[in-house]
């Protein structure tokens, strides 16, 4: 045997234990997670929530929505909050320089008026053009600021927020009503409870009226259908990581953070995935200061968001997150490996690293080889099942697994013939689709290497924001 | 190597697919469970509904082997119970209960599996006896919420010091959800229960558990009789001043007015806005100036609930809001007009 031949095995070898050791992972991570996914849907079925409707004694929620250019959904989303049974609650959403009628029309289903600036900013922002209070629904506050990006309106709203908690919510999301009654008392069961998330289903081919899922079917366009099957493995998989070190990520559609956390962490900072960077940076601040801290994920399907039906929507999208992946990692790499950081530091940080931020650029050289040798006749019969199990196989088995249970808990595609579509295109997904999430993700690589420079200056930002938290 | 590697994907195959069959096993027969259940629960109802609509009393009746089914009996007794409140109901209750529920309760309260304590934490909730009280104890001091806070309701409707006294320790001890539940149940409870907090806050040394008492004793409107806060309004520590200052604020004493005006000056805004909100109960010349002056306050916290209160005390806190000068006193001014526009 030659020595390239050699090497070209070798190689071939070395990718084929990368893969292997992430589906362990993965797999791993998934019957972790499958605890917690039933013990908690018994839970749910068992609890009576009335109480928390009845309640005098508990506080205030706050619900942050930062807006730009959201004037075909904005109002929708705002209804979806303003209907739930919760009571104490304040929304404030957050006009980020829309160039559309955002603002006017809020301003005319609201009946909004200005009102004087009533906090003091902790956070800086852009200039605040105006503050502006809803006459007809008093808990409807507009903040109307200059662009600055998304992580620069949640930090606006969190200046003007005053309870203890604040949910971020983007504004094409809208909430399950009973869902969310499930999830107060979780929110407020631990003091030391600094983010909690909870699972994002995608509502294309549902519709939502008045915080109730008024149909529930599984879209049967092809990119929602793909996105959902995306959803529901990521939710349940994120329940496993709770107990291995932690999860590094709570969605930006629906997030619930502590306000003095994020205060004293700095706030968000400038980079796409900011859900991902606030989570990785609160880890961070409570583990130097050595402050006992809880960042927990329910399996509990609240949020229902609407996913990009188009190719380049949805490039767009994916190539951000994976950008934002990267940015996230590097700024916090000196987690990786670190003993200080725990479980999360040893194990979690890694795995993000090799398992989800250089992925795409090991799966595309995989196929290179396989491709490559196939079409020299080095690879034989074996090797070739050997691939087709590790690539396609195995991933599949993933999948029917998360479907399985979701079917034994939550069950939110109860139909039948959601079941038969859910399982159909999970059969074809790897075929196609997964091929295209890796190019998308490899050019969210060369997005980060491309500007390498900017992510140089906000890590070192969020370097001092770490360095200056005030979190002992 | 390529065999270990071989027989890791294949051993993690056959985990992933042994684990699917099981959850698809699960899958097929949950769907009859449930319909069985739901069948017994509807035949249960219609017998005790035949129980309360003919006024049958004999406990012959009872005899039916579907009572036998704890799980669904107790689902269905706990749905009658949110809508009858009559004494026909709470006979056939005390009967059912007595018959079926209780022994498995009893039983069960000590169980190592939570669900079984759960039934039992249900089950004493719906139907609780003061000989139990010794098994609603330990229940209370369950490390899961879904337990002990049902143990707690069954606690606070029996009405027993002891029990009261295992409730308040256990609220002290806990914050956040389980603390507002209990204090939503025991804001409803009776005066006697109220009687005995006021006189536990009179007697306790230990200054947490005083402020958790204290903190209750403000949620309703009820005369001290034993209670002196003069301590507590002295203190050093915000937290106790700023308790005690609610309780007068939101449960007027026969001081009351003269402990909130003090209040006014504390260097704590949240005081001076919870001070602010009491002296709505005394419309009189000495509040309305110091109201006045509040409108002032560097806060806007306090601002705003001065304002609130100003325009709640009737058509002369509203003439002193309407008169706020826009030139010298530009906050005071946006305070009044915030009130006067959203209150």
């Amino acid at each position: 045997m030659t020595d390239w031949i050699k090497i070209y095995y070798s190689t071939l070898f070395v990718f084929f234990w990368y893969f292997v050791a992430i589906n362990f992972v993965n797999t791993a991570v998934l019957l972790l997670g499958i605890f917690k996914v039933k013990r908690r849907e018994s839970e749910v079925s068992l609890e009576d929530c009335t109480s928390i409707l009845h309640s005098e004694s508990l506080p205030k929620i706050t619900f942050i929505v930062p807006a730009y250019n959201e004037s075909q959904c904005i109002t929708r989303a705002i209804e979806s909050l303003r209907s739930l049974t919760y009571r104490y609650k304040e929304i404030i959403i957050v006009n980020d320089g829309s160039t559309d009628n955002t603002l006017e029309i809020l301003k005319n289903y609201y009946h909004l008026v200005p009102i004087p600036q009533f906090f003091e900013p902790r956070l800086s922002t852009k200039k605040i053009r105006g503050i502006f209070q809803s006459e007809k629904y008093k808990e409807i506050f507009v903040i109307d600021k200059e662009n600055g990006k998304k992580f620069d309106a949640l930090n606006a709203g969190i200046n003007a927020c005053r309870t203890q908690f604040f949910f971020s919510i983007d504004a094409d999301t809208g909430i399950d009503g009973p869902s969310f009654e499930k999830i107060v008392r979780p929110m407020f069961s631990h003091s030391n409870l600094v983010a909690l998330g909870a699972s994002v289903r995608v509502i294309n081919g549902c519709t939502l009226e008045f915080n109730r899922i008024a149909t529930l079917n599984f879209p049967l366009r092809y990119f929602p259908a793909m996105q959902s099957l995306e959803y529901l493995r990521a939710f349940i998989q994120r329940q496993g990581w709770d107990y291995v070190g932690g999860n590094v990520i709570l969605s930006g559609a629906f997030a619930i953070l502590n306000t003095d956390a994020v205060i004293a962490v700095g706030g968000y900072t400038d980079t796409v995935a900011e859900d991902m960077e606030i989570i990785l940076r609160l880890h961070r601040g409570f583990k130097k200061a050595r402050k006992p801290y809880q960042i927990r994920y329910l399996p509990d399907p609240i949020a229902w968001t609407e996913a990009p039906e188009t190719l380049k929507a949805l490039s767009r999208q994916r190539r951000n997150w994976h950008r934002g992946t990267l940015d996230s990692l590097w700024f916090h790499k000196r987690m990786f490996m670190n003993p200080r950081y725990g479980l999360l530091g040893l194990f979690t940080f890694p795995y993000w690293c090799w398992g989800e931020a250089i992925e795409p650029i090991v799966e595309m050289m995989g196929y290179v080889l396989i491709i490559g040798g196939m079409s020299y006749g080095l690879i034989s019969v074996k090797i070739l099942f050997l691939f087709v199990l590790v690539a396609f196989v195995f991933p599949i088995l993933i999948t029917f697994f998360c479907l399985l249970i979701e079917e034994i808990s939550f069950k939110k595609y109860p139909r039948f013939r959601s079941l038969i579509f859910l399982s159909l295109y999970s059969l074809i997904e790897n075929i196609g689709y997964r091929q295209l999430t890796v190019i998308w993700r490899l050019k969210g690589c060369w997005d980060f290497v491309a500007n390498y420079k900017h992510v140089r200056k906000i890590s070192k930002h969020v370097q001092k924001l770490i360095k200056r938290g005030h979190l002992r | 190597m390529y065999l270990i590697l071989i027989y890791l994907i294949f051993a993690e195959i056959a985990v992933l697919f042994i684990t699917i069959i099981y959850i698809a096993i699960l899958r097929l027969i949950s769907p009859h469970l449930k319909k069985k259940n739901l069948k017994i629960q509807k035949e249960l109802s219609s017998i005790i509904i035949t129980h309360l609509t003919q006024l049958r009393e004999s406990p012959h009746s009872f005899l039916s082997p579907l009572f036998a089914s704890p799980r669904n009996l107790l689902l269905v007794m706990e749905s009658f119970e949110k809508r009858f409140n009559d004494d026909a109901w709470k006979a056939v209750k005390k009967e059912i209960c007595r018959l079926y529920l209780l022994p498995r309760a009893r039983k069960w309260a000590r169980s190592w599996f939570w669900k079984k304590r759960f039934f039992a934490a249900r089950t004493f909730a719906l139907s609780p006896q003061k000989k139990d009280a010794n098994r609603i104890g330990p229940l209370i001091e369950d490390r899961l919420f879904l337990v002990n806070s049902l143990a707690i309701h069954a606690a606070i409707s029996l009405e027993t010091k002891e029990l009261l006294l295992a409730v308040l320790h256990k609220m002290h001890l806990t914050t956040g959800y389980p603390y507002y539940y209990c204090r939503d149940l025991l804001i409803q409870s009776s005066s006697k229960l109220f009687n005995w907090i006021e006189e536990l806050a009179s007697e306790t040394k230990d200054v947490a558990f005083r402020l958790t008492l204290v903190d209750l004793l403000s949620t309703k409107i009820f005369p001290l009789v034993h209670l002196d806060l003069t301590e507590d309004l002295n203190a050093k520590d915000d937290k106790r001043r700023l308790n005690s200052v609610r309780l007068f604020s939101r449960s007027p004493q026969p001081n009351s007015r003269d402990v909130l005006l003090k209040a006014l000056d504390d260097n704590n805004d949240e005081i001076r806005a919870e001070a602010s909100k009491g002296l709505n109960y005394f419309p009189e010349e000495v509040c309305f100036k110091k109201l006045n002056h509040t409108l002032k306050d560097k806060i806007w916290a306090v601002r705003l609930q001065a304002g609130i209160t100003l325009k709640a005390m009737g058509e002369k806190g509203r003439t002193i809001l309407e008169k706020q000068d826009p030139t010298n006193h530009p906050e005071a001014y946006d305070a009044a007009q915030y009130v006067l526009r959203f209150y």
